[in-house]
């Protein structure tokens, strides 16, 4: 549903795009992680049409951001991370001018207002003015006001910055709703455990590129005791044997060294070691590592930002 | 090309109709709309109630063509007071839903960036309109006295109406380019005060330079001679000064007569030095209809046959100045407000790899 490729862009002399590229299949909800200044804000606005980048292609629902804009704004909703509100309408109002800049206008206007006001539990707050809402209602206001036109696509930047826990809580029920109802949603966060038990997929950028990426089942054997596996030679095989290994996932090879992930702790590790030497590749050592997804999620940004020069910083973008 | 034309079609339509509607709300609550309402009036008022008191009328004799004094009064007064407000309505259209961090939520709408600044520019316009209906009261005043064509009436209208769009869409320019509110408020003054009274005085500064040539050297073929420079036309006092129902001579209208000298020189100047300008280079005037004015550049130093010269009423000039300006301005505006530029999608097209096409079928 929503493709990047090979996405550039540049503020002067900061890289904020670094060749970024990333997949958000149709009903996923997609969590883009990443430290602020990553480029997390830059890749969403633009996929929201209001920023070219330098280099490379954006696509939402098969509409490119650049050359089919209408079409793409059309398809999503999107809600920044720092918005505003007009002094001078009420809450009613408020979606109902969106509304009409959508083209959606007359008795399914009418209609589509009060059931998104009830879906983001507003109903009874729509004579009030929108200035008047607290900083939660208004995130959610806003979220209805990206509803407005019946998007497949949502992409929020940081929905839940700024609010207290109870909002957060509200908010990520809310987008559940959402993902129920089969909105494909690209979602930032610079915090991962507020994403872990929403999104159905992950990426984590860093310094401007797409450094790991998949679904949360894989990332969350990230999550699991980790062993590593030093071998004399043969590597390869042993990670082949290590994947038949049940209980055992989240294998990866580097040189001589396996690492590898257990289900269900020291037994499936030891069947592991079992396995590898039964199949005949000889071990030089074999140990348990510290790991989690955040630790190995802040070592990758850590070599990502030394290999390269600056960042920008996420209020460049805006 | 088609679907170019359909897409920015419907972005232009659902801009106008968006904001028009959201604009007209805005306007009409809270005090300031009030405020403005009420000093526009105020304004009109004073001119209107104080000028026969200048000239001695309460109480004295009233002139037979005090009907026409006071509606030139009028008519420049309201022009003025809308050249001047006008720049305020738009000045922070743009700029200001940049501050307020509402912008992005507008471009990212299926209205256009065109439709946006068209729609912007209509909701301040129909807030125009509302202010000369409502001063349309204080030019009724003016039939109790007489000697004003209803035709006159409306040209006025139109000057200001003219004037109000041009320096609404200066505005808009302004508040697309420069980021900050108060910023394009100080710009949009500085250029609006130069537009209406910079320009007469930059013809009279220029008349002072380059003293007008004396009757007895004016060549045969004075086609050129001595006219009055054609940005003057472009002063919207000037403007309003050639739809004047004015009686011949430079006194016509007393008190600001010597400030906008009028009568047939009025036509091409809006203060007393460049009368004497005027004067000096014996140019007289007089109108064919509204749209055409013969000028009297001269005689033939030879025969002695009057020198003329047709040409258009300085307020087709300013006209047809301001749309050109207006349109301009909103090009312009719509430009600076789209949040990626024609040439930056064009450029960026060019440089797209082959496997383009991947991305498309997504």
């Amino acid at each position: 549903m929503i493709r990047v490729k090979g996405l550039q862009k540049r503020y002067g002399r900061t890289k904020a795009l670094d060749g970024l590229t990333l997949t958000v299949p149709r009903g996923a909800i997609y969590g883009l992680i990443g430290q602020n200044g990553a480029g997390k804000t830059t890749t969403i606005r633009v996929l929201a049409t209001l920023l070219a980048p330098d280099a490379g292609e954006a696509a939402v629902g098969g509409a490119d951001v650049l050359r089919q804009p209408q079409e793409v704004r059309r398809l999503m909703g999107y809600m920044p991370d720092f918005f505003g509100v007009y002094d001078d309408l009420r809450v009613g109002e408020y979606l109902d001018f969106h509304a009409s800049l959508q083209g959606v206008r007359g008795a399914a206007a009418a209609g589509l207002r009060d059931s998104l006001l009830d879906l983001v539990d507003l109903g009874p707050k729509r004579d009030e003015y929108v200035e008047a809402l607290s900083r939660g209602m208004q995130q959610r206001l806003c979220l209805a006001r990206a509803l407005i036109h019946d998007p497949q696509v949502l992409l929020l930047d940081e929905p839940a910055s700024g609010l207290d826990p109870v909002a957060r809580v509200e908010m990520r029920e809310l987008l559940k709703e959402l993902g129920r109802m089969g909105k494909t949603i690209l979602i930032s966060s610079h915090i991962l455990s507020e994403l872990a038990d929403l999104c159905t997929h992950v990426g984590m950028m860093a310094a401007g590129r797409m450094i790991r990426e998949g679904t949360i089942g894989d990332l969350l054997w990230a999550e699991r005791p980790a062993y590593l596996l030093r071998v004399l030679r043969e590597p390869e095989r042993a990670a082949a044997v290590l994947q038949t290994v049940p209980g055992i996932g989240g294998v990866t090879a580097d040189g001589e060294e396996c690492r590898f992930h257990c289900q269900d702790g020291a037994a499936a590790a030891a069947a592991a070691l079992a396995a590898v030497v039964a199949a005949g590749v000889p071990v030089i050592r074999f140990a348990e590592v510290e790991n989690s997804l955040e630790a190995a999620f802040v070592q990758m940004a850590r070599q990502a930002n030394t290999a390269d020069g600056p960042t920008a910083c996420e209020g460049v973008a805006k | 090309m088609k679907r170019w034309l359909v897409e920015h079609g419907a972005g232009l339509a659902l801009g106008v109709r968006g904001l028009v509607a959201k604009e007209m709300r805005s306007r009409s609550r809270g005090w300031r709309p009030m405020w403005l309402l009420t000093f526009y009036l105020a304004a009109l008022t004073v001119v209107v109630a104080g000028f026969p008191a200048l000239l001695g009328g309460i109480g004295g004799t009233i002139s037979p063509t005090m009907g026409t004094q006071i509606f030139a009064v009028l008519a420049i007064g309201s022009v003025l007071l809308l050249a001047f407000i006008t720049p305020a309505l738009t000045v922070g259209a743009v700029s200001g839903e940049r501050e307020r961090r509402t912008l992005d939520l507008l471009l990212i709408t299926r209205t256009s960036a065109l439709g946006l600044v068209s729609g912007k520019l209509l909701g301040s316009l129909v807030y125009v309109l509302y202010l000369l209906v409502a001063s349309l009261p204080a030019f009724a005043l003016v039939y109790l006295f007489g000697g004003v064509p209803l035709f006159h009436l409306g040209m006025v209208l139109a000057v200001a109406a003219v004037t109000a769009v041009t320096h609404a869409a200066l505005g808009l320019l302004l508040s697309a380019l420069l980021r900050r509110t108060s910023l394009a408020s100080v710009v949009a003054y500085l250029l609006v005060l130069f537009l209406v009274f910079g320009l007469p005085f930059v013809a009279v500064a220029s008349s002072v330079a380059n003293p007008a040539v004396p009757m007895a050297k004016v060549p045969t073929d004075t086609s050129q001679a001595n006219l009055p420079p054609v940005y003057l036309y472009a002063s919207p006092l000037v403007s309003v000064a050639s739809v004047l129902p004015l009686p011949g001579g430079p006194y016509g209208i007393p008190l600001i007569g010597s400030l906008l000298a009028v009568g047939s020189v009025a036509r091409y100047s809006s203060s007393y030095a460049y009368s004497s300008y005027a004067y000096s280079s014996a140019i007289t005037s007089q109108s064919v209809g509204m749209m055409q004015t013969i000028i009297y550049t001269g005689s033939n130093p030879l025969t002695g046959e009057p020198q003329t010269l047709t040409t258009w009423a300085p307020w087709v000039y300013h006209f047809a100045f301001s749309a050109v300006l207006a349109i301009l301005c909103l090009l312009g505006a719509a430009l600076a407000t789209a949040p990626i530029k024609p040439w930056q999608a064009w450029r960026i097209r060019r440089r797209a790899v082959p496997a383009a096409g991947e991305v498309r079928t997504a």
